[in-house]
């Protein structure tokens, strides 16, 4: 999943910055004023937030990121977004439909604040932070609505948030109604905070939503209907409706037009994208910096760190609690006090693991450990210190 | 100190209404003029553009938001004092993407603070992103009505609360609104700014009259639920639905918008030609639906300003000040580092009570354990080391009723005991401990 495209320039991005050397030739020429010359370049800090979301990305590494391109003095900070769309458990890494998947939008809650402008307050001057979508699938699908100015790759997409729903299986339908009410009233909430239109995110969770719209004046008119006439586009019809559902087929496909998936055409002719470029060159040159720019930092190795820190720490985990149980508490009064002396420190050492990077945990995943958060093993933990505490305090010798 | 208070808030809100009326005046002569699909114009100033999204302040002072998708087209400075319109009335285009922010030329609502400055007091009503948001919990009537006396202390005029929490125990609604309604609004303007207003957490701050909407705000979603997803129903619900009305009627909101909140309730609206309601329906009969049937309510800042709820919209402290109609404006409290608004007195006892009731919970089976186990070491111990397990044991008991004195909720909470009750149990453990 980890792409570099940045560094392979494209033909397209190529072609546009030799027409562009060529047309900054001929404004000097014309204007005799190398205004451009002394123009501080802009100063570009990229990153991919690629892998699984909530684990390889999550807010420290981003957090670190971004006070990385603050300390450099970023002008824009341009991040890819690539997530996994596969099951954890497929060893196949099978891509998932796009109707399927779990979506939870309070994971994308801790990340939003990096981006608002309370998140921005201590930054001398904002930059321009430029979502480049790739994957953007599930709970991620929020990410690249966190800015005002969203690109695509040319496979990109945004959607896979039918999962508000798949969430909560069984209870009343009131009650499964509210939580959905609730998810998805944050979720417009944030798309509104950066100015894109809420009916999307109807469209894209909830099945049961009609949407089409007719563009007037190169813009979209959303309507709460089917189309009427041929200048009128469906984007999603009403699932509940036997002939409007979507078939296997459809389905199977990624055809179906009962959750709104964007993909990069859609996208630019709704105004959501502001285009769609397959490599970082491209991007540059849309922004309008591919000949005066500089690229600033290292916001991938930040990334990649973290995801290499989870994974030694999942090993230690587990090393640990292997350890930990395989200490005997036996012999006389001084070897038992030892043996529970080692496993305090165990205990006590996996305590600091789980806290310093829960956010990225995910217990069930590591040998050794089971269902529960890392605050539900933290706190397993410490009563089994304090009951060591005891046993000792009883412990003749 | 009361009555100066009260009546310097008064000032501040008569010198607001007058500086309101003022600028009506002089803005009616150069306005922007928006004109939406649906044929309506709405006249007033600019406030925001974004992605062709508009936020229009209007002449009564309030700021209404247009998706991009509604707008047909923006003039600029249109002069509608009866005038010529100017040769180039500056009619554009819905924003151009690029378009940013609109400079304004007002003087910021923020400023440095003066002797008639309205004195604002910043009171976080949970905090859901440190997962302290938990009405019930972290958001208790005791913790709100402590706080009365450190805003009289600071000599506060305007108590904004700022809800950031998903909701929580429906026991505790009631209390919330009683002290709210009975001994904050005698005392104070009281404020709702919307962030992340979910369930309890709406239907309680429904007390206040006014609500300030962040553009990401969201309200609503009020059905109670208990176990595995299982609706209330039955005496239940209809005693809840009745305290929800109760509620309204204090805040002086439509009942209907709640009880849309709580069970699948549909609501919709027909506008005036001004697009201000003109009349509720708790059915789809309106023109503008709000909430389909077989649906839960929760607003957004735009369905809350479209159905006249949200009273503006205001992301920052600057557009708070201004929102409410303050032209001088001293939030009170000390910077904090991460916390994006002047902590007051107040907010510093609410933020330490949440703190200290987070480190409670986590260690609350610690306090548990440790008790247990040590009162049956005790019990199995020989009378000289029986003193060193009782002494444990009463180090546990003292952290529960630290948490207690704390957060008095969590007798209930945690204990399933009124306060009272607790401390009787607390008073049979220590016999208990004496005993051993």
């Amino acid at each position: 999943m980890k792409t570099h495209d940045w560094d392979s320039r494209g033909l397209v991005g190529r072609t546009r910055a030799m027409i562009t050397l060529m047309l900054a030739a001929i404004a000097v020429g014309v204007v005799g004023a190398p205004a451009l010359a002394h123009q501080d370049p802009a100063k570009v800090y990229y990153f991919a937030a690629d892998g699984w979301f909530g684990k390889d990305i999550s807010f420290t590494p981003m957090n670190e990121a971004m006070e990385e391109a603050r300390e450099l003095g970023a002008d824009y900070i341009i991040i890819k977004v690539d997530v996994n769309w596969f099951s954890e458990r497929d060893p196949l890494q099978s891509e998932m439909p796009d109707d399927s998947g779990l979506f939870d939008v309070f994971g994308i809650r801790p990340i939003r604040g990096l981006f608002t402008d309370e998140g921005l307050e201590h930054w001398d001057e904002e930059p321009e932070i430029v979502f480049w979508v790739k994957n953007a699938m599930g709970s991620a699908a929020f990410l690249p609505f966190l800015s005002e100015t969203m690109f695509f790759h040319p496979e990109g997409r945004i959607g896979g948030i039918r999962g508000v729903y798949l969430r909560f299986q069984g209870g009343d339908e009131v009650v499964k109604e509210k939580l959905v009410a609730a998810s998805l009233s944050t979720a417009k909430g944030m798309v509104i905070d950066f100015g894109y239109e809420p009916k999307l995110i109807d469209a894209m969770a909830r099945g049961d939503t009609v949407l089409s719209y007719r563009l007037e004046g190169g813009r979209p008119v959303y309507l709460d209907r089917e189309p009427e006439s041929t200048d009128e586009f469906l984007l999603t019809d009403n699932a509940l409706l036997e002939s409007r559902r979507d078939t296997l087929e459809e389905l199977a496909r990624g055809r179906g037009t009962n959750f709104l998936t964007l993909d990069a055409d859609t996208s630019q002719i709704l105004g959501v994208s502001k285009g769609t470029v397959s490599d970082l060159d491209d991007l540059l040159f849309e922004l309008g910096i591919i000949r005066n720019h500089e690229m600033v930092g290292d916001g991938d190795k930040i990334m990649e760190d973290w995801t290499r820190t989870i994974e030694r720490t999942e090993d230690a985990l587990a090393r640990l609690m292997r350890e930990y149980q395989e200490i005997e508490v036996e012999g006389e009064w001084s070897e038992r006090r030892r043996a529970r002396g080692q496993q305090r420190a165990k205990l006590q050492q996996m305590i600091g693991l789980l806290d310093r990077y829960k956010e990225a945990l995910r217990p069930y995943e590591i040998q050794g450990f089971g269902g529960g958060s890392p605050q539900q093993w933290i706190s397993q933990f410490r009563i089994i210190l304090q009951r060591l505490e005891l046993m000792q305090l009883a412990d003749e010798r | 100190m009361k009555q100066k208070t009260t009546t310097a808030a008064r000032l501040a809100r008569g010198t607001a209404c007058a500086l309101a009326m003022l600028a009506c005046v002089q803005v009616a002569a150069a306005e922007d003029r928006i004109t939406l699909n649906d044929g309506r114009v709405i006249e007033g100033e600019i406030a925001r553009e974004l992605n062709g999204a508009v936020w229009v302040k209007t002449a009564d002072g309030l700021t209404q938001f247009y998706p991009a998708s509604d707008v047909l087209r923006i003039e600029r400075d249109v002069d509608t004092s009866g005038g010529e319109t100017p040769a180039d009335p500056g009619i554009t285009d819905p924003a151009p993407s690029e378009a940013g922010p609109t400079e304004t030329t007002e003087a910021p609502a923020v400023r440095a603070p003066s002797s008639n400055a309205t004195r604002v007091a910043i009171l976080s009503f949970g905090d859901a992103d440190a997962g302290q948001g938990m009405v019930g919990t972290y958001v208790t009537a005791q913790s709100f009505r402590e706080c009365i006396p450190l805003l009289e202390e600071e000599e506060i005029d305007v108590v904004v609360f700022r809800i950031n929490s998903g909701g929580g125990a429906v026991l505790e609604l009631m209390p919330l609104s009683d002290v709210f309604h009975n001994e904050f609004k005698p005392k104070f303007r009281t404020v709702a700014w919307i962030d992340y207003a979910i369930s309890a957490a709406s239907l309680s701050p429904h007390t206040l009259s006014e609500h300030y909407f962040m553009r990401r705000g969201a309200y609503g979603g009020n059905t109670a639920w208990f176990g595995a997803l299982q609706a209330v129903e039955g005496r239940g619900l209809e005693d809840i639905l009745y305290m929800a009305e109760r509620i309204s009627e204090r805040g002086g909101h439509d009942p209907r918008i709640i009880r849309a909140m709580q069970i699948m309730d549909p609501l919709s609206i027909d506008l005036d030609e001004n697009g201000r309601v003109e009349a509720m329906y708790q059915n789809t009969q309106g023109e503008v639906l709000i909430n389909p049937q077989s649906r839960v309510l929760a607003l957004t800042s735009i369905t809350a300003q479209q159905m006249g709820f949200a009273d503006g919209i205001a992301d920052t402290l600057e557009e708070l000040g201004k929102a409410m109609g303050l032209t001088e404006v001293e939030f009170v409290g000390e910077k904090v580092e991460g916390v994006a608004w002047p902590v007051s007195k107040a907010e510093k006892y609410l933020r330490r009570f949440r703190e200290q009731t987070a480190r409670d919970e986590q260690r609350l089976n610690e306090y548990f354990d440790g008790y247990n186990v040590a009162i049956d070491l005790a019990r199995g111990a020989d009378e000289d080391s029986k003193g060193k397990f009782i002494g444990f044991a009463r180090r546990s008991l003292n952290s529960m009723v630290r948490m207690v004195d704390n957060n008095p909720r969590q007798a209930l909470f945690i204990f399933n005991r009124s306060e009272e009750q607790f401390r009787d149990w607390v008073r049979e453990q220590e016999e208990l401990l004496r005993s051993l």
